[in-house]
């Protein structure tokens, strides 16, 4: 340790005193202030905050965070099925992946904001998107002598009908993907939990009106 | 109604979610970070150095982020738990001096007393680990749903594999003085330890993240030895998932263990990896090698990296790759994979 590291320490104040400032815009305040989670701010910060949180990000909100949610989770799906096809080993966390990236898109796209709608909704994608990364083995069971009818179809049909069956899949096998099931689960929550509606604890106002000071206790 | 407090120094009203009053600096708890000082120093005077850590980082706790007495507790701490990493663990010592005349015979003598030590130390740690309730409860959870699937044999050892995985993690987190919680059990997916400290410096974190997988490789290697003692298919095929789990929880990614043992890593030591994980790869050819690789050249890309090399976090990575490529090689009789 360096001299100044052994030093000892004073736990009287933390660097040099100074007067109260917001610590959004750096404005000094003159009598009251507001914390905003372990943040000091102004009254002006502590209500243009409020207000941005509880503006409605409408339509075009929810097609951006369709949108962004939506691309995570293709990627997400790529990967799964990059790995698997590569080393042959089923990464159920991945699926934890995946509903992070969605819920991630899908919060970036709802503005920071978050909600029960935006929660909904990356539930929806994280699914299906786990899922999905099945798509192309379902398309190569399809091509092989003996899928009936489906190996004559359109490509668009075959693809369709392997969408609708990788929706199910994980279902199909019953209590013997119990372990399949509980990971999507985890995948679903972590969706879920990242796309809550945001709560920053705005705290006050407090005054910065001097009173006697408290006797330190003993 | 809660009166709202005031700041102890210059009268005005303090809201409850800060450590220092915003108008005169004056710290919250600094009757609390005295006496938290003074237990620290006292520890320290003591030789009682976890304990003078511990204390240590509870005053961070309560100090602001970017007060500079947190640079400063922050440099006692890591002074301190550097001093801790190089302390005798239990059992170990100088060759007491009645043993001397042996030679040889006491020397394996004395060896013998700390292999045992070691043993009893860490098997009285894995036992007081199962007291926990939402450990043993998560845990014969996870039993459950293994067994559905696997057997109970196989699930047992399963379980037991992950637990003493997880009790790496906690022996370390002990060792360094850093508050967490016990493990819990998540079917499918392992098991995690939630910190309640975080570790002062990219040291602390390698130590604490890599002692999971030297823990679960010594498992794995216990299973492997029961395998060529009994020739029960079940040890084997454990050994090898053994195995398997902690090289998977070696890539540097998100918050599995190789992410953490990767930060204290200079970038050169992060591609002398690189190439270990691509000699073991071409030798083995086990895909979770490749994976791994992947990361760790992602990883030594980064600018971020330490300038200053960490040996010991370096060779116990290096090590953990080679024994765990080693023994994801062994032949599973009778066991088809899952």
């Amino acid at each position: 340790m360096s001299d100044a590291q052994q030093a000892p320490l004073q736990f009287e104040t933390a660097g040099t005193p100074t007067s109260a400032s917001c610590g959004v815009c750096r404005q000094p305040i003159a009598s009251s202030y507001y914390t905003l989670g372990t943040q000091i701010a102004c009254e002006r910060c502590k209500a243009q905050l409020e207000l941005a949180l509880n503006q409605r990000p409408g339509f075009a909100g929810l097609v951006k965070a369709l949108a962004l949610g939506s691309g995570a989770g293709l990627v997400g799906a790529a990967v799964w099925y990059g790995v698997r096809a590569a080393t042959n080993y089923e990464l159920g966390i991945l699926a934890i992946a995946i509903g992070w990236g969605v819920g991630t898109g899908v919060m970036r796209g709802s503005g920071g904001r978050g909600g029960l709608g935006y929660q909904v909704l990356a539930v929806m994608l994280t699914y299906f998107w786990i899922a999905a990364n099945y798509v192309p083995d379902l398309m190569a069971g399809f091509a092989e002598p003996g899928a009936g009818e489906l190996a004559a179809a359109p490509a668009a049909v075959r693809l369709l009908v392997a969408v609708i069956g990788s929706l199910a899949l994980p279902f199909a096998q019953g209590f013997e993907n119990v372990i399949g099931i509980l990971i999507i689960g985890f995948g679903l929550y972590q969706a879920w939990t990242i796309t809550k509606h945001v709560e920053i604890g705005v705290a006050g106002p407090f005054s910065l009106a001097q009173a006697t000071p408290a006797k330190p206790s003993a | 109604m809660h009166a709202t407090k005031r700041c102890e120094g210059c009268g005005i009203e303090l809201s409850p979610a800060l450590l220092a009053c915003p108008a005169c600096g004056r710290l919250v708890h600094a009757e609390k970070l005295r006496g938290l000082a003074a237990d620290a120093d006292g520890a320290s005077a003591a030789g009682r150095t976890a304990d003078a850590v511990a204390a240590w980082r509870s005053a961070l706790e309560l100090l602001p982020p970017g007060a500079s007495q947190a640079e400063g507790v922050r440099a006692r701490v890591e002074q301190l738990s550097k001093q801790l990493e190089g302390a005798p663990r239990a059992g170990m010592g100088k060759l007491p001096k009645w043993l001397a005349p042996l030679g040889g015979l006491g020397l394996l003598l004395w060896k013998f007393k700390f292999v045992l030590g070691f043993v009893l130390t860490k098997g009285k740690l894995l036992l007081l680990g199962l007291t926990k309730g939402s450990t043993f409860f998560s845990m014969l959870l996870a039993l459950g749903v293994y067994w559905t699937l696997w057997g109970w044999k196989f699930a047992l050892g399963f379980v037991v594999m992950i637990y003493i995985h997880e009790m790496g993690h906690v022996a370390a987190l002990r060792q360094l003085g850093i508050k967490a919680s016990a493990p819990m059990f998540i079917p499918g997916l392992g098991a995690f330890i939630r910190l309640k400290q975080y570790p002062a410096s990219p040291r602390e974190d390698a130590r604490v993240g890599l002692a999971g997988p030297i823990w679960g490789l010594a498992a794995a290697f216990l299973a492997y030895a029961l395998y060529l003692i009994t020739e029960h298919g079940v040890f084997a095929g454990l050994a090898h998932a053994g195995a398997l789990i902690n090289l998977f929880n070696l890539i540097p990614v998100w918050q599995l263990d190789g992410g953490r043992g990767m930060r204290a890593l200079a970038q050169r030591e992060r591609w002398g990896l690189a190439a270990l994980v691509a000699v073991a790869f071409f030798v083995t050819e086990e895909g979770m090698l490749l994976l791994l690789g992947l990361a760790v050249v992602w990883r030594a890309f980064e600018k971020a990296a330490p300038a200053e090399s960490d040996r010991r976090a370096f060779l116990e990575f290096a090590g953990l790759i080679v024994a765990l490529a080693v023994l994801c090689e062994i032949e599973v009789p009778g066991i088809t994979a899952t």
